[in-house]
Protein backbone atom coordinates (compact mmCIF):
# COMPACT_ATOMS: atom_id res chain seq x y z
CA UNK A 1 0.00 0.00 0.00
CA UNK A 2 1.26 3.19 -0.90
CA UNK A 3 2.52 5.26 2.49
CA UNK A 4 0.41 8.43 1.78
CA UNK A 5 -3.08 5.96 1.60
CA UNK A 6 -2.19 4.03 4.83
CA UNK A 7 -1.35 7.57 6.62
CA UNK A 8 -4.92 8.97 5.02
CA UNK A 9 -6.19 5.50 6.46
CA UNK A 10 -4.83 5.90 9.71
CA UNK A 11 -5.75 9.77 10.56
CA UNK A 12 -9.23 8.60 9.07
CA UNK A 13 -9.74 5.71 11.99
CA UNK A 14 -8.25 7.37 14.80
CA UNK A 15 -10.37 10.79 14.29
CA UNK A 16 -13.78 9.30 13.56
CA UNK A 17 -12.52 7.54 16.78
CA UNK A 18 -10.66 9.67 18.97
CA UNK A 19 -12.20 12.69 18.06
CA UNK A 20 -15.40 12.53 20.07
CA UNK A 21 -13.38 11.47 22.96
CA UNK A 22 -11.51 14.84 23.05
CA UNK A 23 -14.16 16.89 22.30
CA UNK A 24 -16.09 15.53 25.60
CA UNK A 25 -12.62 16.05 27.73
CA UNK A 26 -12.54 19.32 26.09
CA UNK A 27 -15.84 20.49 27.38
CA UNK A 28 -15.45 18.80 31.14
CA UNK A 29 -12.30 20.62 31.49
CA UNK A 30 -13.33 24.07 29.05
CA UNK A 31 -16.23 23.55 32.03
CA UNK A 32 -14.16 23.19 34.71
CA UNK A 33 -12.51 26.21 34.36
CA UNK A 34 -14.97 28.65 33.53
CA UNK A 35 -17.04 27.11 36.51
CA UNK A 36 -13.66 28.07 38.32
CA UNK A 37 -13.33 31.22 37.10
CA UNK A 38 -17.00 32.58 38.15
CA UNK A 39 -16.24 30.61 41.32
CA UNK A 40 -13.54 33.03 41.68
CA UNK A 41 -14.79 36.15 40.41
CA UNK A 42 -18.54 36.10 42.93
CA UNK A 43 -15.49 34.99 45.89
CA UNK A 44 -14.02 38.32 44.55
CA UNK A 45 -16.77 40.56 44.91
CA UNK A 46 -18.85 38.80 47.96
CA UNK A 47 -21.02 36.91 46.39
CA UNK A 48 -20.28 33.50 48.55
CA UNK A 49 -20.32 35.10 52.07
CA UNK A 50 -24.08 37.11 50.91
CA UNK A 51 -25.91 33.83 50.35
CA UNK A 52 -24.47 32.12 53.19
CA UNK A 53 -25.13 34.64 55.64
CA UNK A 54 -29.08 34.78 54.23
CA UNK A 55 -30.76 33.22 56.63
CA UNK A 56 -34.58 33.58 55.57
CA UNK A 57 -33.81 31.80 52.11
CA UNK A 58 -33.79 28.45 51.85
CA UNK A 59 -30.17 27.13 51.91
CA UNK A 60 -27.99 26.74 48.51
CA UNK A 61 -25.22 24.71 47.88
CA UNK A 62 -22.85 26.86 46.70
CA UNK A 63 -19.82 24.55 44.69
CA UNK A 64 -16.84 24.30 46.13
CA UNK A 65 -13.74 24.04 43.92
CA UNK A 66 -12.58 21.25 45.46
CA UNK A 67 -15.88 19.48 44.35
CA UNK A 68 -15.89 21.24 40.72
CA UNK A 69 -11.80 19.62 40.26
CA UNK A 70 -13.63 16.63 41.99
CA UNK A 71 -16.48 16.10 39.29
CA UNK A 72 -13.82 17.19 36.39
CA UNK A 73 -12.09 14.56 37.23
CA UNK A 74 -14.44 11.49 37.84
CA UNK A 75 -15.82 12.39 34.40
CA UNK A 76 -12.25 12.34 32.74
CA UNK A 77 -11.77 9.08 34.63
CA UNK A 78 -15.01 7.80 33.03
CA UNK A 79 -14.04 9.15 29.38
CA UNK A 80 -10.83 7.80 29.59
CA UNK A 81 -12.54 3.96 30.67
CA UNK A 82 -14.94 4.20 27.89
CA UNK A 83 -11.97 5.09 25.41
CA UNK A 84 -10.20 2.20 26.68
CA UNK A 85 -12.87 -0.40 26.01
CA UNK A 86 -13.21 0.87 22.79
CA UNK A 87 -9.23 0.69 22.16
CA UNK A 88 -9.13 -2.54 23.94
CA UNK A 89 -7.76 -5.15 21.38
CA UNK A 90 -5.87 -2.12 19.67
CA UNK A 91 -2.65 -1.75 21.88
CA UNK A 92 -0.87 0.45 19.41
CA UNK A 93 -3.84 2.68 19.43
CA UNK A 94 -4.34 2.98 23.06
CA UNK A 95 -0.65 4.06 23.13
CA UNK A 96 -0.89 6.32 20.66
CA UNK A 97 -3.50 7.71 22.02
CA UNK A 98 -2.12 7.60 25.40
CA UNK A 99 1.51 9.00 23.82
CA UNK A 100 -0.47 12.40 22.22
CA UNK A 101 -2.11 13.27 25.22
CA UNK A 102 0.57 12.88 27.83
CA UNK A 103 2.94 14.84 25.11
CA UNK A 104 0.66 17.80 25.35
CA UNK A 105 -0.23 17.81 29.14
CA UNK A 106 3.86 17.83 29.90
CA UNK A 107 4.41 20.21 27.32
CA UNK A 108 1.37 22.28 28.97
CA UNK A 109 2.36 21.94 32.27
CA UNK A 110 5.89 22.77 31.62
CA UNK A 111 4.58 25.87 30.02
CA UNK A 112 1.37 26.98 31.78
CA UNK A 113 1.02 25.06 35.07
CA UNK A 114 1.90 26.39 38.56
CA UNK A 115 4.59 25.16 40.11
CA UNK A 116 4.75 25.33 44.29
CA UNK A 117 8.14 24.71 44.69
CA UNK A 118 9.68 28.01 43.16
CA UNK A 119 9.12 29.79 46.51
CA UNK A 120 11.57 32.40 46.14
CA UNK A 121 10.15 33.28 42.94
CA UNK A 122 6.62 33.43 44.54
CA UNK A 123 8.06 35.82 47.39
CA UNK A 124 9.30 38.12 45.02
CA UNK A 125 6.34 38.39 42.88
CA UNK A 126 3.34 40.55 43.66
CA UNK A 127 -0.01 39.61 43.83
CA UNK A 128 -1.61 42.14 40.96
CA UNK A 129 1.75 40.38 39.11
CA UNK A 130 0.28 36.94 39.33
CA UNK A 131 -3.18 37.33 38.79
CA UNK A 132 -2.07 39.17 35.58
CA UNK A 133 -0.19 35.98 34.42
CA UNK A 134 -2.94 33.63 35.50
CA UNK A 135 -5.25 35.89 33.09
CA UNK A 136 -2.62 35.57 29.89
CA UNK A 137 -2.11 31.95 30.74
CA UNK A 138 -5.53 31.06 30.80
CA UNK A 139 -4.02 27.64 32.42
CA UNK A 140 -1.65 28.44 35.69
CA UNK A 141 -4.98 28.63 38.21
CA UNK A 142 -3.65 26.31 40.66
CA UNK A 143 -6.79 24.15 40.66
CA UNK A 144 -6.82 22.99 36.63
CA UNK A 145 -2.85 22.10 37.61
CA UNK A 146 -4.15 20.11 40.59
CA UNK A 147 -7.05 18.52 38.24
CA UNK A 148 -4.06 17.52 35.84
CA UNK A 149 -1.79 16.10 38.93
CA UNK A 150 -4.59 13.93 40.08
CA UNK A 151 -5.93 12.39 36.50
CA UNK A 152 -1.87 12.20 36.85
CA UNK A 153 0.14 13.58 34.09
CA UNK A 154 1.13 10.02 33.07
CA UNK A 155 -2.19 8.47 32.21
CA UNK A 156 -3.33 6.40 34.60
CA UNK A 157 -5.28 4.16 32.45
CA UNK A 158 -6.18 0.89 34.37
CA UNK A 159 -4.90 -1.37 31.34
CA UNK A 160 -0.72 -1.81 31.28
CA UNK A 161 0.90 -0.12 28.48
CA UNK A 162 2.20 -2.35 26.25
CA UNK A 163 6.02 -2.99 24.86
CA UNK A 164 6.82 -1.35 21.78
CA UNK A 165 9.65 -3.04 20.24
CA UNK A 166 11.07 0.11 19.56
CA UNK A 167 10.84 1.86 22.69
CA UNK A 168 14.18 2.02 25.44
CA UNK A 169 11.66 2.97 28.18
CA UNK A 170 9.71 -0.60 27.93
CA UNK A 171 6.00 1.20 28.23
CA UNK A 172 7.15 2.76 31.43
CA UNK A 173 6.57 5.73 29.91
CA UNK A 174 4.37 6.40 27.20
CA UNK A 175 6.42 8.61 24.76
CA UNK A 176 5.31 9.18 21.53
CA UNK A 177 6.41 6.51 18.93
CA UNK A 178 9.45 8.08 17.40
CA UNK A 179 11.22 10.23 20.37
CA UNK A 180 14.26 11.25 18.36
CA UNK A 181 15.63 11.08 15.41
CA UNK A 182 12.74 10.89 13.19
CA UNK A 183 10.68 13.50 14.89
CA UNK A 184 13.04 16.67 13.98
CA UNK A 185 12.45 15.53 10.82
CA UNK A 186 9.00 16.34 10.59
CA UNK A 187 8.37 18.48 13.45
CA UNK A 188 5.49 20.46 14.74
CA UNK A 189 6.02 23.47 13.19
CA UNK A 190 5.11 22.09 9.83
CA UNK A 191 1.86 22.50 11.10
CA UNK A 192 1.90 26.49 10.90
CA UNK A 193 3.73 26.59 7.52
CA UNK A 194 1.35 24.06 6.22
CA UNK A 195 -1.42 26.35 7.37
CA UNK A 196 0.54 29.52 6.57
CA UNK A 197 1.10 28.02 2.82
CA UNK A 198 -2.80 27.55 2.62
CA UNK A 199 -3.72 31.06 3.88
CA UNK A 200 -1.52 32.26 1.07
CA UNK A 201 -3.16 30.47 -1.46
CA UNK A 202 -6.36 31.29 -0.01
CA UNK A 203 -5.29 35.15 0.09
CA UNK A 204 -3.83 34.62 -3.87
CA UNK A 205 -7.26 33.60 -4.60
CA UNK A 206 -9.08 35.98 -2.81
CA UNK A 207 -7.05 38.54 -4.39
CA UNK A 208 -7.66 36.96 -7.86
CA UNK A 209 -11.66 37.13 -7.16
CA UNK A 210 -11.25 40.38 -5.88
CA UNK A 211 -9.73 41.75 -9.10
CA UNK A 212 -11.95 40.09 -11.43
CA UNK A 213 -14.67 41.81 -9.43
CA UNK A 214 -13.46 45.26 -9.41
CA UNK A 215 -12.58 44.81 -13.02
CA UNK A 216 -16.35 44.04 -13.68
CA UNK A 217 -17.05 46.40 -12.25
CA UNK A 218 -15.29 48.97 -13.90
CA UNK A 219 -16.09 48.01 -16.99
CA UNK A 220 -19.66 47.91 -15.97
CA UNK A 221 -19.53 51.38 -14.87
CA UNK A 222 -17.32 52.30 -17.85
CA UNK A 223 -20.18 51.26 -20.28
CA UNK A 224 -22.59 52.67 -18.36
CA UNK A 225 -20.37 56.43 -18.75
CA UNK A 226 -20.43 55.44 -22.19
CA UNK A 227 -24.32 55.24 -22.75
CA UNK A 228 -24.53 58.23 -20.50
CA UNK A 229 -22.69 60.14 -22.45
CA UNK A 230 -24.64 58.78 -25.91
CA UNK A 231 -27.93 59.77 -24.46
CA UNK A 232 -27.50 62.89 -22.52
CA UNK B 1 -5.47 13.22 28.04
CA UNK B 2 -4.80 15.41 24.96
CA UNK B 3 -9.24 16.86 25.41
CA UNK B 4 -8.56 17.81 28.85
CA UNK B 5 -5.29 19.97 27.65
CA UNK B 6 -6.83 21.34 25.16
CA UNK B 7 -9.85 22.57 27.06
CA UNK B 8 -7.71 23.83 30.11
CA UNK B 9 -5.87 25.75 27.06
CA UNK B 10 -9.05 27.39 25.41
CA UNK B 11 -8.31 25.31 22.34
CA UNK B 12 -11.97 25.25 20.07
CA UNK B 13 -13.16 22.14 19.13
CA UNK B 14 -12.40 22.67 15.92
CA UNK B 15 -8.92 23.68 16.58
CA UNK B 16 -8.01 20.70 19.04
CA UNK B 17 -9.37 18.57 16.19
CA UNK B 18 -7.08 20.01 13.77
CA UNK B 19 -4.22 19.34 16.00
CA UNK B 20 -5.29 16.08 16.89
CA UNK B 21 -5.72 14.73 13.38
CA UNK B 22 -2.13 16.72 12.33
CA UNK B 23 -0.36 14.82 15.02
CA UNK B 24 -1.74 11.13 14.41
CA UNK B 25 -0.75 12.05 10.53
CA UNK B 26 2.73 13.01 12.03
CA UNK B 27 3.21 10.33 14.66
CA UNK B 28 2.42 7.65 11.37
CA UNK B 29 4.80 9.29 9.15
CA UNK B 30 7.59 9.71 11.78
CA UNK B 31 7.28 5.78 12.82
CA UNK B 32 7.50 5.23 9.00
CA UNK B 33 10.75 7.04 8.88
CA UNK B 34 11.76 5.25 11.74
CA UNK B 35 11.30 2.34 9.97
CA UNK B 36 12.97 3.30 7.18
CA UNK B 37 10.00 2.77 4.93
CA UNK B 38 10.39 6.43 3.24
CA UNK B 39 13.41 8.99 3.49
CA UNK B 40 12.28 11.95 5.50
CA UNK B 41 11.74 14.10 2.49
CA UNK B 42 9.70 11.54 1.26
CA UNK B 43 7.94 11.77 4.53
CA UNK B 44 7.48 15.39 4.45
CA UNK B 45 6.14 15.68 1.07
CA UNK B 46 3.50 13.54 2.06
CA UNK B 47 2.76 15.18 5.17
CA UNK B 48 2.37 17.95 2.64
CA UNK B 49 0.56 16.19 0.51
CA UNK B 50 -1.97 14.53 3.34
CA UNK B 51 -2.45 17.16 5.81
CA UNK B 52 -5.54 19.07 3.83
CA UNK B 53 -7.10 15.66 3.99
CA UNK B 54 -6.49 15.17 8.08
CA UNK B 55 -7.91 18.69 8.47
CA UNK B 56 -10.98 18.26 6.22
CA UNK B 57 -11.65 14.78 8.42
CA UNK B 58 -11.04 16.67 11.88
CA UNK B 59 -13.58 19.89 11.12
CA UNK B 60 -16.29 17.33 9.52
CA UNK B 61 -16.16 15.31 12.84
CA UNK B 62 -15.50 18.39 14.97
CA UNK B 63 -19.49 19.39 13.50
CA UNK B 64 -20.29 16.51 14.07
CA UNK B 65 -19.41 16.76 17.70
CA UNK B 66 -20.92 20.42 17.58
CA UNK B 67 -23.94 19.37 16.25
CA UNK B 68 -23.94 16.32 18.94
CA UNK B 69 -23.32 18.59 21.92
CA UNK B 70 -26.25 21.15 20.51
CA UNK B 71 -28.55 18.15 20.52
CA UNK B 72 -28.17 17.10 24.06
CA UNK B 73 -27.98 20.17 25.52
CA UNK B 74 -31.18 20.87 24.05
CA UNK B 75 -33.06 17.71 25.29
CA UNK B 76 -31.13 18.11 28.24
CA UNK B 77 -29.13 14.47 27.77
CA UNK B 78 -25.86 14.35 29.12
CA UNK B 79 -23.58 15.68 26.52
CA UNK B 80 -20.29 13.18 27.21
CA UNK B 81 -22.61 10.26 26.37
CA UNK B 82 -23.81 11.69 23.26
CA UNK B 83 -20.62 13.39 21.78
CA UNK B 84 -18.88 9.58 22.57
CA UNK B 85 -21.38 7.98 21.20
CA UNK B 86 -20.38 9.31 17.65
CA UNK B 87 -16.70 7.13 18.07
CA UNK B 88 -16.85 4.63 15.63
CA UNK B 89 -14.21 3.01 13.67
CA UNK B 90 -14.08 3.24 9.86
CA UNK B 91 -10.86 1.28 9.26
CA UNK B 92 -11.58 -2.35 10.82
CA UNK B 93 -8.77 -3.87 8.64
CA UNK B 94 -6.20 -1.48 9.94
CA UNK B 95 -6.84 -2.18 13.26
CA UNK B 96 -6.75 -5.87 12.86
CA UNK B 97 -3.26 -5.24 11.19
CA UNK B 98 -2.04 -2.68 14.39
CA UNK B 99 -2.57 -5.97 16.65
CA UNK B 100 0.31 -7.15 14.85
CA UNK B 101 2.75 -4.47 15.14
CA UNK B 102 5.05 -6.23 17.72
CA UNK B 103 5.85 -8.65 15.75
CA UNK B 104 7.18 -6.44 12.64
CA UNK B 105 10.80 -7.04 12.22
CA UNK B 106 12.95 -4.41 12.92
CA UNK B 107 17.11 -4.64 12.99
CA UNK B 108 16.67 -1.03 14.75
CA UNK B 109 18.88 -2.40 17.88
CA UNK B 110 20.05 -5.66 16.74
CA UNK B 111 23.99 -4.06 16.13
Amino acid sequence: MELGAFAMESVANAVAVSVPFVEASRLVFRGLVEQLEALEKRAESGGLEKQTTQTSTPPVFEPTTEGLVSRAVEDWINLDRRLASRLVGNAVATRASAATGAALLRAALAAFGENDDDEQGAEERTETHEKEEQRRSGFGSKQVTSAFLRVSAFPNSKFPFPVCAYSYQKGLLPLTVCPYIAIYKIDPFFLSTVEKGVARRNCAKLKATRGAFTHGVRRRVRCLGIFWHAFS
Amino acid sequence: MFGAACGALGFSGTHSAKVFAYLVLRDTLSAATRLNLVGPLRAAAVLRRTVGFANSEAVTMAARCVRATKRALKKHQNVSLNVTALSASVSPLLDTTQAGHDLLYSRLFNS
